[in-house]
């Protein structure tokens, strides 16, 4: 029985998203620009025009032509090529980040939530040390102990993110562990294990979905300014937030450096923020009596 | 309405990443009008010049100047004073004798001059500031040339023997550093460690303020040994971030800017900027850690520098305002021997050499060993253009020849730790200009003090080892032609690049004099009318 009112609910809220979207604008810029990065992130050999990471000293700064659609940054490399291939690094991060964080996240939640006792309580400090700091301040301390490069930004944004989720998690599971449906699952013989991992964790999905969407948008933007500070993805990688950083210097004789990751990053955030918003809004049981 | 709202949202984006980057504290200083003295055509009395400089020093002691930033030569005075080709001569010290071994310096110093707090400069004062600046515990940056003083003497008011244990032919121009100025013995005896904080010393500038990370001002001495000095202040602002320098600078906001990279710098000139390039006497190289392995063989490294093309580096890095690195010594020096031959930009060569020793190309363009490793160095870069553009571009070259690289970025702080535990494989690095070629060369000596590249060539040790005992110019240089032989034969560093250090002046500032070690001399300098 519970296992039928969470999927009915699960399918109405897919079926008021489907709605959202076709009645809001944003939505269905957030879906379109999330549709194209996902072209570029899986066609991007097949997309990009030059090797990204090829050097042409002799284009240096060249602005934009025939050859070089976005032209060319400080070394001559296309930036076209660069932003394409760029979305798999900074997009795959914030989500590896994102999923990373989850994960750990959510198992803390779950347990801490179920069992209570000091358990909870250990849980609970940990999440409040670790939101003490705000976030990208947690994220630079964590990469300059770690040192830059791809995994330790993943892992970053993963710890960054695990209390927010632990703590969402916890609150979902403490108003659900008292619901019939889990004094039932008890009742006909389910162990801990499958209460955690099959009743409770599937109706904390919704919540953890919007949070994720929402999530992966800051991910991105810390990726880029972890990127932008130096603590990233080191160079020749192309990522949006070092092709920022590097733009920045020569701002006033080659705009273009800096905009075309500027807009992409930009792009890919505010896409990924309308979609959250669509998503609250239709798995938001306050919200079926309003459409 | 719509489309309002999209530019402002698109601004904040843009915004929004670049706020990350570090905060531009840039207060105006206060500005005093420049005032014209009897003619209207000549040097005029006050302002304020403004040097804009990416951190503040540690302290605003002239002796514990670590970075030239130079503060030092304005705020006091050696005993002797490089001039403009390098050659240091006679200052605070008005004579000198040199004993024929080469080890006791008699110095017969100015009189009547005073320090800032009105105390007299004597021979005891000169003998206080030497023996100052050689404290173990005071973080000064002592040359070799000078960790040979045996015995300081005061012979009388006006005189100073200084006796070392070996003859040095760098011991006169460590005497010309500026922080090796004077300081007065009484400031340094009642203020204690608070002297750090309110130096006292006898140059043409006198401290005034000091504002870690944002201000540093200097106030002019009237009673400067050499005449009063032009202008009221000399300020000294904290501006982090490069772009924000050079605007300031263009609005005039700052009036020089110090170690400016090349690309700004023509621009800057272009828009009617004084632009003075020294005489490219810096020095650019690869850093090779030769603890490793493959780092050890000297054919590695001889590939290594046949597939780094300097020129190419010189004309993308330094927009040519370089000349290429050979063997340790300038192309600009007297000593310079154009007869040495070193690995020239050749990949063949290059390839070959990487066959010889197994390493492979396979089809992905990377080479192999027989058991299947890639030839795979790790760059240390520091998050600057000046150092991450060079390491890109040899990034490249050496992926040309099939070595395969990749790049961990960091603070200097952490390439400089890195460096000195030997914790790296490949880094470039760059050291500020010395004219001297026995100076040069002793930057391969493996106990120059800064000897990133961990090495130890005993015939290249003992050769400048017996060159610095030498004072008489011929042999010194058939000595250094010999240096040079052996550091082409092997290549304990590759050379890249002999760049200039470039200031950049606003043209208002008029006979700020700089010398080849790119100390700056304040004290004739003076400020056109606006």
């Amino acid at each position: 029985m519970s296992q039928d009112t969470t999927m009915s609910v699960s399918r109405s809220g897919w079926a008021r998203f489907g709605v959202q979207v076709r009645k809001s604008l944003p939505a269905k810029v957030g879906v379109l620009i999330l549709f194209v990065l996902t072209l570029m992130i899986l066609l991007a050999p097949q997309l990009s025009t030059h090797d990204p990471i090829r050097q042409h000293l002799r284009h240096r700064l060249e602005p934009p032509s025939a050859d070089f659609i976005l032209g060319t940054d400080h070394l001559g490399r296309d930036i076209f090529s660069r932003v394409v291939y760029g979305s798999r690094i900074s997009v795959s991060i914030g989500a590896a980040g994102v999923l990373t964080g989850m994960i750990i996240g959510i198992g803390l939640g779950l347990l801490g939530g179920y069992y209570g006792g000091n358990l909870d309580h250990a849980i609970l400090w940990l999440c409040d040390l670790l939101l003490a700091f705000p976030g990208i301040l947690l994220a630079i301390t964590i990469m300059s102990v770690l040192g830059s490069g791809i995994i330790n930004v993943v892992i970053a944004i993963g710890i960054w993110s695990v209390p927010t989720v632990a703590r969402l998690t916890r609150g979902q599971v403490l108003s659900l562990k008292s619901a019939e449906f889990i004094d039932s699952a008890r009742a006909i013989g389910a162990g801990d294990a499958r209460i955690l991992s099959v009743h409770l964790l599937s109706n904390t999905f919704g919540v953890l979905l919007v949070f994720a969407t929402m999530r992966i948008a800051t991910a991105i933007l810390t990726v880029a300014a972890l990127s932008f500070l130096g603590l990233g993805i080191a160079p020749p990688t192309p990522e949006w937030g070092s092709m920022v950083a590097i733009g920045r210097e020569y701002i006033r004789e080659a705009p273009h450096v800096i905009t075309a990751p500027g807009i992409a990053i930009f792009l890919t955030v505010m896409a990924c923020n309308f979609l959250g918003d669509t998503l609250q809004d239709a798995l938001d049981p306050r919200m079926v009596g309003r459409e | 309405m719509k489309r309002n709202l999209i530019v402002f949202l698109l601004a904040l984006a843009m915004v929004s990443v670049a706020a990350c980057g570090p905060a531009d504290p840039t207060p105006a200083p206060d500005v005093t009008p420049v005032t014209p003295t009897d003619t209207d055509d000549g040097p005029h009395r006050g302002g304020a010049l403004r040097i804009a400089t990416p951190t503040s020093p540690v302290s605003p002691d002239p002796q514990l100047e670590q970075t030239n930033a130079k503060y030092a030569s304005a705020m006091t005075d050696t005993l002797m004073l490089a001039d403009a080709d390098g050659v240091p001569q006679p200052f605070l010290a008005r004579d000198y004798e040199v004993s024929e071994d080469g080890t006791v310096y008699t110095f017969y110093l100015q009189e009547g001059v005073i320090f800032h707090d009105g105390e007299p400069f004597n021979a005891e004062a000169a003998k206080f500031s030497i023996i100052r600046f050689l404290d173990p515990d005071l973080a000064t940056r002592k040359e070799p040339a000078l960790m040979k003083i045996a015995d300081i003497e005061a012979l009388d008011t006006y005189t100073l023997r200084i006796t070392l244990d070996a003859p040095d032919a760098l011991f006169l121009q460590a005497m010309s550093n500026p922080p090796l100025g004077m300081v007065s013995p009484k400031a340094v005896e009642e203020l204690g460690d608070a002297f750090e904080e309110a130096p006292v010393g006898l140059g043409p500038y006198k401290y005034k303020s000091f504002i870690p990370d944002e201000l540093t001002v200097l106030e002019r001495f009237d009673d400067y040994w050499q005449g009063t000095p032009y202008m009221d202040e000399i300020h000294w602002v904290v501006i982090p971030e490069l772009t924000t320098r050079v605007m300031e600078l263009e609005m005039g906001n700052v009036d020089v800017l110090a170690f400016l990279d090349a690309r700004n710098a023509l621009a800057l000139e272009e828009k009617g900027f004084v632009m003075i390039e020294d005489l490219r006497f810096a020095n650019f190289w690869l850093a090779m850690n030769l603890e490793h392995p493959l780092l050890s063989d000297v054919r590695m490294r001889r590939a290594m520098c046949h597939a780094l093309d300097r020129q190419l580096l010189i004309d993308e890095v330094t927009y040519g305002l370089a000349d290429p690195g050979y063997a340790g010594i300038q192309p600009a020096s007297w000593a310079f021997d154009p007869t040495v031959e070193v690995c020239s930009y050749d990949p063949e060569k290059a390839g070959e050499l990487l066959d010889d020793m197994g390493w492979h190309l396979a089809d992905d363009g990377f080479r192999y060993n027989d058991e299947g490793t890639r030839l795979h160095f790790e760059w240390s870069a520091a998050n600057r253009p000046d150092n991450l553009i060079p390491t890109e571009i040899a990034q490249q070259l050496f992926r040309d020849v099939g070595i395969d690289s990749s790049l961990t970025m960091g603070d200097h702080i952490w390439r400089l730790t890195s460096a000195r535990t030997g914790d790296f494989e490949i880094t470039m690095w760059g050291l500020s200009a010395s004219i001297n070629p026995v100076a040069q060369a002793d930057r391969s000596h493996s106990e120059f003090y800064w000897n990133p590249n961990r090495h130890y060539i005993e015939e290249i040790d003992d050769l400048l080892e017996r060159v610095a005992l030498e004072t008489d110019e011929a042999v010194i240089k058939e000595m250094l032609s010999e240096f040079q032989h052996l550091a082409a034969e092997h290549l304990p560093i590759v050379w890249l690049y002999h760049n200039s250090t470039i200031t950049v002046l606003n043209p208002r500032v008029k006979d700020l004099f700089i010398d080849p070690s790119n100390y700056f001399d304040f004290s004739r300098t003076w400020l056109e009318q606006e």
